[in-house]
């Protein structure tokens, strides 16, 4: 059932048409690992995530993603997620009218390139949903509809479950998240990582999520690259002394 | 819930596919000569055998229409020849109530579209009409002995003359507009409605329109009368064949809603690109009435269209759900008209456009506050969506206040296909286009969940397959 | 006080702040990364319609707040229209009418985006609030968009005093007519604080007294 997979990013150069932002990026994830990029804000860390997924409004200039040795960084954003990449967005968008349940039927279809009946797949998404502490209500609408920014989260975990990638992004999975639904989204994370073994990036500023969620790789981002990695204890290092020790004052 | 074969097939073609803009070849009953004149006018009455006071209408309305000018707004009239069409062309005999009766050319027409099943499957009634006659009409037993009349209008003109004295051509006068008059001149076929007091029909009640003949002229006259208490859902849809020259639909329908009934009005719009398709639609609802107009366009080369509902006694409601798509050379001109004439009314019009392709599609409404509406509230809501930097988006909402204790609310945007939006639906893997597509259908659900759901699903699948068009 | 020419222009790269407080036509033509914030304060009707038209040349920036005060009968029958010819312009403009007595508003705001007008920025909305059975509102915002890559929307609202503000203010203490008055102040107002040079403003809510 698991597969070793790699991602790598070699001296990756990214930015807007003003400016550079991810300057000489480099990182390898293999499945099975958790890694947890933290920083400042403004340093790239969510542009990093928005860039490996292909969002139109950043330029690559330089460098490659390998995923299992394939170049993916020049492929559409779809085609990037049906070779297993996965995001879950820091602040995820409305899409009114377009009802949750159908949109993700159709994504695991065409990633799974499996066709599974509605009532199978409403199972499936309302175990999750049961995993997540989610309503029938918060599953039954549009995308994110009048949800909160919590709820939004959770919803994004759920997409995740069901999709099961080879390689999961979260872009600060842990705010807007109360004690309780911390708890539920990240035993959730915890299960479909026990279940398909994938690799995890996380990207947060806060230590909240890894009170649950145990790190194997720690690594400090700065000005668009890694500054320092390092294991575990680095987390705690962060947290008794700040950023000042590892970042140089501009 | 699966939709039947035969179902998909009516609705497909109620609401277009042009791969079946086919032809039928029939052996017309009468076909009237081209010029539009007395002698045409009075011809088309004596084949209908009218009471002599609708002759004399016609006849006036004739004089109307000649006198009036074309509007100075709104879409491009300038190439409607009147000299070319025919106004009148009758297929068969008479109306038939069983389809075995029907001519077989016209029979085989409409069992191609699937029409029979629907009615088997989901209506409470069902009329075709054929060119400018209504070929088959039937109404369900248990309708009929509530005392529910479902007819064409040239059958309860001659059966039910009381209705027509009452309200035929008070709510449009045919001096309302210059189509109007032509409508109220050479009108012929439609459908009249008559609902008993607290009679509520469950089922919808459909008509299909059909014009098979080129440079046809179609003016079906339609009047629906809900009695107090009662209430009623009729849907209506259009198709016809292609061909280069044009043809011209300028209906009439006339609503009146009595003191508590609800009337819910559907149309299904998806004629040929060659047609015009010009048609006054009105409603006067009284004291706690209820009036609904769901208004999707999607066909012609150019419709110009604004229910209207009269809001005229306390406590009075009404609403518009209005879809346009205009696609390449396609103009929709469409929007709703809301008359607060009586206070404590309240209204709510949500229009949702598309236009892609070239095609221009225009939001025109007015909300009119007379003196003494005191305390009534209006919401109306525009939203256009241009999907490329050839196509046109235009609104021109009026609002005329005359009372101050109102709270009228009027909100319009304009957008393309988010970026954001297409980036998150990408990102799980759908493909540009199919994100596009269910973007577009997400931004068009409000109104389409208007619609009985075997229609909403079908309404779906066709923007789906007008956007294979539209995203390169 | 600035009686307004029939035609200005404000110059490339400049920032302008003008105030007006007669109906009357004009022309205004904005050039390439110009700034225009004008502020119409109108008391006086007119006897005819008068328009007002704005053209914005590439990123340019144009912000319009007018306050009618329609008192008597005097009738303000006015056009907007927002050219947005060049890319990359914003037009933002706001409608305030306040109308007693058998005053009259007819206004047609219009927003006109052609194919060349890409990245354009527009957004129109009036507020009216009708104080006597005799005044009326006719208003018509219109938009015309021929490119894909815009942000436009206006809105309408007509109504009255909200009637949770008048109860909030009415139970810290306030009469009605300090409450109405209060409140009239704030709506016409708002939208003054966008302003930012206090001269600007200064000289705005002097002319603002009701």
């Amino acid at each position: 059932m698991t597969t070793k997979n790699t991602l790598e990013i070699k001296n990756l150069y990214a930015g807007i048409p003003a400016k550079k932002i991810i300057k000489n990026f480099s990182l390898k994830v293999n499945s099975g690992e958790i890694h947890v990029i933290m920083g400042r804000n403004g340093c790239g860390k969510s542009t990093l995530l928005n860039v490996l997924m292909g969002h139109p409004k950043y330029k690559t200039e330089k460098g490659s993603v390998l995923l299992n040795k394939k170049n993916i960084l020049k492929l559409s954003t779809n085609e990037k997620a049906c070779e297993g990449l996965f995001m879950s967005f820091q602040h995820p968008i409305e899409i009114p009218g377009v009802p949750l349940t159908t949109f993700l039927r159709t994504a695991k279809n065409t990633i799974t390139k499996k066709h599974s009946s509605p009532s199978d797949f409403l199972k499936e998404i309302k175990s999750y949903a049961k995993l997540l502490k989610m309503t029938d209500a918060e599953i039954e609408r549009s995308i994110n509809h009048g949800l909160s920014g919590g709820e939004k989260k959770k919803s994004e975990i759920l997409q995740m479950a069901i999709l099961k990638p080879k390689f999961a992004l979260l872009d600060e999975i842990d705010s807007g998240l109360d004690i309780d639904a911390l708890k539920a989204v990240a035993s959730t994370i915890k299960e479909i990582f026990k279940k398909t073994k994938m690799g995890l990036l996380i990207i947060t500023h806060y230590q909240r999520i890894l009170n649950y969620i145990t790190p194997d790789f720690v690594h400090i981002m700065d000005d668009g690259k890694i500054i320092k990695s390092g294991k575990e204890t680095l987390a705690h290092e962060l947290e008794k002394h700040g950023y000042d020790k590892y970042i140089s004052k501009k | 819930m699966t939709v039947s074969r035969h179902t998909k097939r009516l609705i497909n073609t109620t609401f277009g596919d042009y791969k079946f803009g086919f032809k039928s070849a029939v052996n017309n009953y009468f076909v009237s000569h081209k010029h539009l004149d007395d002698t045409l006018v009075k011809e088309i009455s004596d084949q209908k055998k009218e009471p002599s006071w609708m002759t004399d209408f016609r006849l006036k309305s004739l004089d109307i229409f000649n006198r009036k000018s074309l509007p100075a707004w709104g879409g491009n009239l300038s190439r409607i020849n009147f000299n070319t069409l025919h106004y009148y062309i009758k297929p068969q005999d008479s109306t038939k109530t069983v389809w075995n009766k029907v001519d077989p050319n016209i029979k085989e027409a409409f069992d191609t579209l699937g029409i029979r099943e629907a009615e088997k499957e989901f209506l409470g009634g069902l009329g075709a009409q054929f060119d400018s006659e209504v070929v088959y009409k039937s109404v369900q037993d248990a309708l009929k002995e509530k005392g529910v009349i479902f007819d064409s209008t040239d059958n309860a003109l001659r059966e039910h003359p009381e209705f027509f004295k009452e309200y035929f051509g008070k709510i449009v006068p045919a001096n309302d507009n210059k189509f109007a008059a032509l409508n109220s001149a050479v009108w012929s076929g439609g459908t009249f409605i008559y609902v008993p007091k607290g009679v509520h029909i469950d089922l919808p009640l459909q008509s299909y329109f059909r014009m098979n003949t080129e440079n046809m002229g179609q003016f079906e006259r339609t009047l629906i009368i809900a009695d107090e208490g009662s209430s009623v859902h009729y849907i209506e849809g259009c198709t016809a064949p292609i061909y280069s020259s044009n043809s011209l639909h300028a209906a009439v329908v006339e609503i009146v809603a009595k003191k508590n009934a609800k009337v819910k009005y559907t149309t299904l719009q998806d004629w040929a690109h060659n047609i015009y398709n010009l048609v006054t639609k009105r409603a006067f609802v009284y004291e706690n009435g209820e009036m609904i107009w769901v208004d999707c366009n999607m066909g012609s080369q150019l419709t110009m269209k604004y229910p209207a509902i009269y809001l005229l006694g306390e406590g009075a409601k009404g609403e518009v759900h209005s879809l346009a798509v205009a696609s390449k050379n396609q103009h929709q001109d469409a929007g709703a008209k809301i008359i607060h004439g009586a206070p404590n009314t309240s209204s709510l019009v949500s229009s949702k456009s598309i236009s892609k392709e070239g095609g221009r599609s225009s939001y025109r409404g007015l909300v009119k506050v007379n003196k003494g509406a005191k305390n009534i509230k209006s919401k109306i809501s525009c939203d256009a969506l241009i999907l490329d930097d050839i196509s046109r988006s235009d609104t021109y909402p009026l609002m005329k206040i005359d009372e101050e204790n109102v709270l009228v609310a009027h909100e319009a945007k304009v957008s393309k296909i988010g970026e954001e939006e297409l980036f998150y639906l990408m990102s799980r893997g759908i493909s540009e286009q199919e994100a596009s597509s269910m973007i577009v259908n997400g931004f068009a659900e409000p109104i389409i969940k208007h619609l009985p759901m075997e229609y909403a699903i079908e309404l779906n699948r066709l923007l789906e397959l007008e956007m294979t068009g539209a995203v390169g | 006080m600035q009686k307004l020419q029939s035609n200005i222009t404000v110059k490339e790269n400049f920032k302008k702040n003008i105030i007006i407080n007669t109906l009357d036509n004009t022309d205004i033509y904005l050039s390439k990364n110009s700034e225009l914030n004008i502020v119409g304060i109108f008391k006086k009707g007119a006897n005819n319609t008068k328009n007002f038209n704005f053209y914005l040349e590439n990123n340019s920036k144009l912000n319009i707040l007018i306050i009618i005060l329609g008192t008597k009968n005097n009738k303000f029958t006015f056009t907007t229209t927002s050219h947005h010819i060049g890319k990359n312009t914003t037009s933002i403009c706001t409608i305030k009418s306040v109308m007693f007595d058998e005053s009259t508003v007819d206004y047609k705001g219009n927003i006109k985006i052609p194919k060349t007008g890409e990245n354009s920025n527009s957004h129109l909305i009036h507020k009216s609030l009708l104080f006597s059975n005799k005044a009326s509102i006719n208003t018509l915002p219109s938009l015309e968009i021929e490119n894909d890559k815009v942000k436009a929307g206006h809105s309408a609202s007509i109504g009255k005093l909200d009637e949770d503000m008048m109860f909030y203010l009415q139970n810290r203490g306030l009469d009605t007519s300090s409450a109405k008055n209060l409140l009239l102040k704030g709506f016409l107002e708002e939208d003054i604080e966008n302003f930012e040079t206090k001269d600007f403003l200064h000289l705005i809510k002097k002319q603002l007294i009701i």
